[in-house]
């Protein structure tokens, strides 16, 4: 562990993309400032790769804030992060200069996408709170910025203003996680905590209400119940910003929050036992949601929040590095499934409406292989990386509890159904659009074909153990996480739990397969769908019991403010009606004045003699 | 002692006069009346305790009252010319 | 120097005032100099000392009336100085970009040298001359260059401080006489803390003139109407947000000169505070024109700001200090930077403008930049303090803190959706000017140092650090 100032520098590489393409976007122009931008982060990404195989690194600044330090570190934990971070963040940079083309915000698209890793970054390798949480409202405002990216919409900047807020309600317990943190250890520091919660044999009695006001920071961030309404919405941004920040990284920051703050959860079970719940509850919901979207992004953004959900199943059982191993193969096979929905866009023209697709199979010859893996991936076809790492959660969460392994279980099933929806309403079956598809040009083709090879093959570094005694990935993430002390399942029910989840997925990916080509679907399903389409009205629910209720209450207390307590009203009348009845003494005729001053005189003197 | 009744008596004349009177003339002599009613017991201090000070102030005022009484006589030619009238009932621009 | 930059503004001013021909260049040159001589001053500030009072740098007194122990005594301790800086800057920026008539700058430069000595007064007395004597100007602009119901506010606003001031006045003394100190020198004060029966009712004084000027609620009723009536080029909204330097005299004179008050009242500001600052922020949400909201915006920062101080621990009183200079600076530029809309479209109200950014990018980028600064995004300016308030804070009351940080919410949902309404949405205003140079100096200005100040607080929080476990001290709090 080498402390060097090339640390700040994987950060920096893209921040000063930000503001060289903020201050001199359009001068650079057209593609010049696309490329710029994707290299500045595939130097951040050869740099953190560099100093990862260097052993790690760390980099701090003494006494940043008065008692906290701006503290940096680079273990195998963020070193992962940094490289799904800024290596899928490369690909998509580049996907997005074919599909930002023309757009006269070209510059200003890229600026603003790397001032978002370069925030990711801030977020990943902090080893402070409050330097994670520059990165963690950091994200907040460039998902803000890009999702609003077409402000002239007012959809869209209703779906940025709603994120920005949603993610703060979640900021607010971040913060006061950290001041009961501050409060009880006296230090912020991530590695500081860690040591001495570890080494100590005492019970603190903060950590529990400081592992939940932290888990409601993620909660935020990544979007679970009840803070998911803000995901489907953000779809409103361009694609590749779907891909880059509401798939790959940023909505993961929660998940990593729990595995970089593990020490805190490990003895805490009431709060893990929450995160497993809201997990759970967010994966079937996002699962249920998924089927009846007609927005092709919209699909796949459920399918993030259900995914998301997996990995706090996963984060709450106690399985960081199984969360951590989901985070990874997720991002890719999300962001393919994305960039080939950007493809898809692309190819028509704009058009999102998945009943206007379909056919793409004939008309696509590269992006419907990134669209088929991706669904696979997704769905959990055996050997592919989604598979493995579903596996993985599903095998611990039933070392938790078998009632817990079926639900998710349940889940993984609709998952392969609804990957298969999206997969043959936009492949398969007669076009049902007017436009001309055309495939997307090779910078766009060419991160596909990269992400392709990831979902296909990045599960095999995390393979259960009956398979390889002792895979790549577990270690590598146990010497940054805090292991947990559970043993290993009997090989027998591992190998039952790897049938068990293979036969779903298969029999989930056929029969979806088989069910989404009907040309009439059951009446049950399209009642069932119309709730779905609109997320079982949790919108609506917000909206007339919190959102309205608050801004009439704002309104009264505008009114009440302006009334009652200023000016003529309030305090100041007060003040003006006793001046008004003392003028009333001034009389204005001189001897009512001079005899004033006479009796005054001669009560003084008088009280003076007298005295 | 006699001075003293003296100047009491003076002063009691003059803030009669400053109540009752409305012509502003004559509101300012009787002022003027206390003034120097004022001057008078002063004066008869010194008397009595031998000492210089209080004739030297009563020197002062009587130096000040001269401009004093150039400026009010000023004052009220003035407000005469403005308002065609000297009756202090008339002047109520202070009421509330 | 310190004397000539205290008095520097104030000549400048009334010169200007009286021979408005020397034009709009000489204000500027004026402030110029004055922003230069606190640099000056903070390259040559060393003052060692862990103690209140010990860690004064440039102190010189001399004596104005000897019998009752009143001098003209200056002095800058870390807060001091900084707040000094973020005046001098903010006035430099004001005058630079606020588009108004000469005699308006005069009063402008004259108001500095007030609030210049707030921060410098190392005398009681003195401190409460440059306290009221700071209204003058402030009035003269609202009174001279103000909105059509312009009356009520000057009435509303020279209520509230005039009566605030009285029981101050009142404190004053009572500092000086029960207390038993032989001046009213800050030092002399210092060693003879007032206690006793009397201490709850001195507190009490300073708390209702300091109030009214942090602005706490409920005594904040005077800012929106001061805000809605002012000019619009917000040079006079700026100079009135440095004025309310609140928590600076709460820390300097109210809390170490009456400690044993400060505990007694403790409780109640604290509720105050966090009252308040959801209070104001929610409120803001209603706002319908710039001014309204940034009016509630800043007395919800304010309450943060008094949550920290008042939380007596070492990182609240950083935290507020902080806090209160930073948001000196961005509010005013917020002020400054509604001004330039305003002089595009004529309006300071939400409803009739839409989609502003297509014609002014750089415009856009500024709003969103100072907006964010001002609701406290971690990395600007306005975060530290917050931070820093907020672990203070929670050290002594974990629920008002949650209450009082409902605000970061609220901040957001009433930033943005101001914001989308006059920038975003489609385009419905005739196309105007982008920022011209003078607009960059001002917008870089400003950026570079909200950036600087939320990227490397250290810079500043190293002499505020010493006064605040100064302030811990006098209660027994270690850091």
């Amino acid at each position: 562990m080498q402390t060097t100032i090339l640390l700040p520098l994987i950060i920096g590489l893209p921040f000063l993309g930000f503001v060289i393409l903020g201050l001199f976007g359009r001068r650079i122009g057209e593609p010049a400032s696309g490329w710029l931008a994707s290299l500045l982060v595939l130097g951040s990404f050869l740099l953190g790769v560099n100093l990862l195989a260097g052993g790690g690194a760390k980099w701090a600044v003494a006494d940043w804030l008065p008692g906290i330090p701006f503290s940096l570190l680079l273990d195998n934990l963020s070193g992962l992060m940094v490289m799904i971070v800024a290596g899928i963040g490369f690909l998509i940079h580049v996907y997005a200069i074919g599909y930002m083309h023309g757009d006269a915000g070209f510059s200003r698209f890229f600026s603003y996408f790397n001032f978002f890793i370069a925030a990711m970054l801030v977020l990943v390798l902090a080893d402070s709170f409050p330097v994670m949480f520059i990165g963690w409202e950091g994200v907040g405002l460039a998902s803000y910025l890009l999702i609003g990216f077409w402000y002239t919409d007012r959809v869209n900047t209703d779906s940025a203003r709603k994120a920005f807020i949603v993610n703060r309600i979640g900021d607010l317990g971040f913060l006061l996680g950290m001041g009961l943190l501050w409060a009880a250890f006296g230090t912020l520091s991530i590695s500081g905590l860690r040591e001495k919660i570890e080494a100590s044999t005492l019970i603190f009695q903060a950590i529990p209400l400081a592992a939940a006001l932290l888990f409601i920071g993620a909660i935020g961030k990544s979007a679970q119940v009840p803070l998911m309404v803000w995901l489907p919405d953000a779809m409103a941004g361009p694609t590749p910003v779907s891909a880059l920040i509401h798939a790959a990284t940023m909505v993961t920051a929660g998940v990593y929050l729990l595995a970089r703050a593990s020490f805190l959860y490990v003895g805490v079970p009431d709060v893990s036992f929450w995160v497993t719940m809201v997990g759970m509850v967010t994966a079937i919901y996002g699962a249920l949601c998924a089927f009846g979207q007609t927005d092709i992004k919209r699909i796949v953004a459920y399918s993030t929040l259900s995914q998301l959900g997996f990995m706090f199943v996963a984060a709450g059982v106690g399985a960081y590095w199984v969360a951590i191993f989901h985070v990874m193969t997720h991002a890719f096979f999300k962001a393919l499934l994305f960039m080939s929905s950007g493809s898809v866009i692309h190819a028509l023209g704009g058009e999102q409406d998945v009943r206007k697709m379909g056919g793409m199979w004939k008309y696509l010859p590269q992006t419907r292989w990134h669209g088929l893996i991706g669904a696979l991936a997704l769905g959990g076809l055996p050997l592919l990386s989604g598979f493995w790492s579903k596996d993985a959660i599903l095998a611990s969460s039933f070392e938790y509890s078998p009632l817990l392994w079926f639900i998710m279980l349940a889940v993984a099933f609709l998952t392969a159904l609804y990957s298969m929806r999206w997969f043959v309403l936009v492949f398969l079956g007669e076009y049902r659009g007017k436009e001309h598809p055309h495939e997307s040009p090779a910078v766009m083709t060419w991160p596909n074909h990269v992400l392709s090879i990831g979902a296909l093959l990045a599960g095999f570094v995390g393979l259960p153990y009956v398979i390889q005694e002792k895979n790549v990935l577990e270690p590598w993430l146990n010497a940054a996480i805090r292991p947990p002390e559970a043993e290993h399942l009997a090989a027998g029910t591992e190998w039952i739990l790897i049938l068990a989840s293979a036969l779903v997925s298969l029999g989930g990916l056929y029969y979806g397969f088989r069910f989404f080509q009907q040309r009439v679907l059951p009446k049950w399903f399209t009642n069932f769908q119309t709730a779905s389409l609109h997320s079982f009205y949790a919108d609506n629910f917000y909206n007339t019991y919190i959102v309205n209720p608050l801004k009439a209450f704002a309104d009264f207390l505008f009114g009440a403010d302006n009334g009652l307590l200023r000016g003529f009203g309030g305090l100041g009348g007060l003040v003006g009606g006793i001046g008004g009845w003392l003028a009333r003494l001034e009389t204005g005729y001189l001897r009512f004045y001079v005899a004033g001053l006479l009796i005054a005189v001669v009560l003084l003197v008088g009280w003076g003699v007298l005295r | 002692m006699i001075w003293l009744i003296t100047s009491a008596l003076l002063f009691a004349t003059g803030a009669y006069g400053a109540l009752t009177r409305r012509t502003a003339i004559l509101v300012f002599l009787s002022i003027e009346l206390m003034l120097n009613a004022a001057n008078l017991s002063l004066i008869s201090f010194a008397k009595l305790t031998g000492s210089l000070d209080a004739q030297v102030v009563t020197l002062f005022v009587i130096a000040i009252a001269a401009a004093e009484v150039a400026v009010g006589l000023g004052l009220i030619v003035a407000i005469f010319r403005r308002r065609e009238t000297t009756s202090v009932d008339d002047l109520r621009g202070l009421r509330g | 120097m310190i004397h000539v930059g205290l008095w520097l503004p104030l000549i400048a001013g009334l010169l200007l005032f009286f021979v408005p021909t020397l034009g709009r260049i000489f204000a500027i040159v004026a402030a110029a100099v004055t922003f230069i001589i606190s640099l000056v001053l903070f390259a040559g500030y060393n003052a060692a000392g862990t103690a209140l009072g010990q860690h004064i740098a440039y102190a010189s007194q001399t004596p104005l009336l000897q019998e009752v122990g009143v001098y003209y005594a200056l002095g800058l301790d870390g807060a001091g100085l900084l707040l000094w800086i973020a005046v001098s800057l903010t006035v430099l920026l004001g005058v630079w970009i606020a588009d108004v008539p000469v005699r308006f700058l005069a009063l402008a430069l004259t108001m500095e040298t007030g609030l210049l000595g707030i921060f410098a007064a190392d005398d009681l007395v003195l401190f409460y001359a440059f306290f009221e004597a700071t209204l003058i100007p402030s009035l003269m602009m609202l009174w001279l260059y103000g909105g059509a119901e312009r009356l009520r506010a000057i009435y509303t606003f020279a209520i509230f401080t005039l009566v605030g001031s009285l029981p101050m006045l009142a404190s004053v003394f009572a500092v000086r006489y029960l207390g038993g100190s032989p001046s009213f020198l800050y030092s002399d004060l210092l060693q003879h803390p007032l206690g006793g029966a009397g201490a709850g009712w001195a507190f009490l004084g300073f708390l209702i003139a300091f109030a009214v000027k942090t602005p706490m609620f409920p005594l904040h009723a005077w800012l929106p109407p001061f805000h809605q009536q002012n000019h619009p080029s917000g040079l006079a909204d700026a100079m009135g947000t440095l004025y309310k330097v609140g928590i600076f005299a709460f820390f300097k004179w109210a809390i170490p000169l009456v400690p044993s008050g400060f505990q007694q009242w403790q409780g109640l500001v604290l509720f105050l505070a966090a009252f308040g600052a959801i209070y104001a922020a929610w409120v803001a949400f209603s706002a319908k024109d710039w001014k309204t909201l940034l009016a509630y915006a800043s007395v919800s920062h304010m309450s943060i700001g008094l949550l920290g101080l008042f939380s007596g621990t070492s990182q609240g009183t950083v935290g507020a200090l902080f806090l209160l200079g930073a948001s000196m600076i961005y509010s005013s530029a917020m002020f400054l930077f509604v001004g330039i809309v305003y002089k595009r479209i004529g309006s300071l109200e939400f409803t009739p403008v839409r989609g502003l950014a297509k014609h002014t990018p750089a415009l856009y980028v500024l709003g969103m930049f100072l907006l964010m600064a001002t609701i406290g995004l971690p990395g600007l300016s306005g975060f530290p303090g917050e931070f820093l308030a907020l672990l203070g804070a929670y050290q002594v009351s974990p629920w008002l803190t949650f209450i009082a940080f409902l605000s970061v919410i609220a901040a957001a949902a009433f930033a943005l959706t101001a914001y989308q309404k006059v920038f975003q949405e489609v385009p419905q205003t005739q196309a105007v000017p982008d920022m011209n140079s003078r607009e960059w100096i001002f917008a870089s200005v400003t950026v570079v140092v909200l950036l600087l100040m939320g990227l490397y607080p250290k810079l500043f929080t190293v002499y505020l650090e010493p006064l605040g476990k100064a302030i811990a001290a006098l209660f027994g709090g270690a850091a």
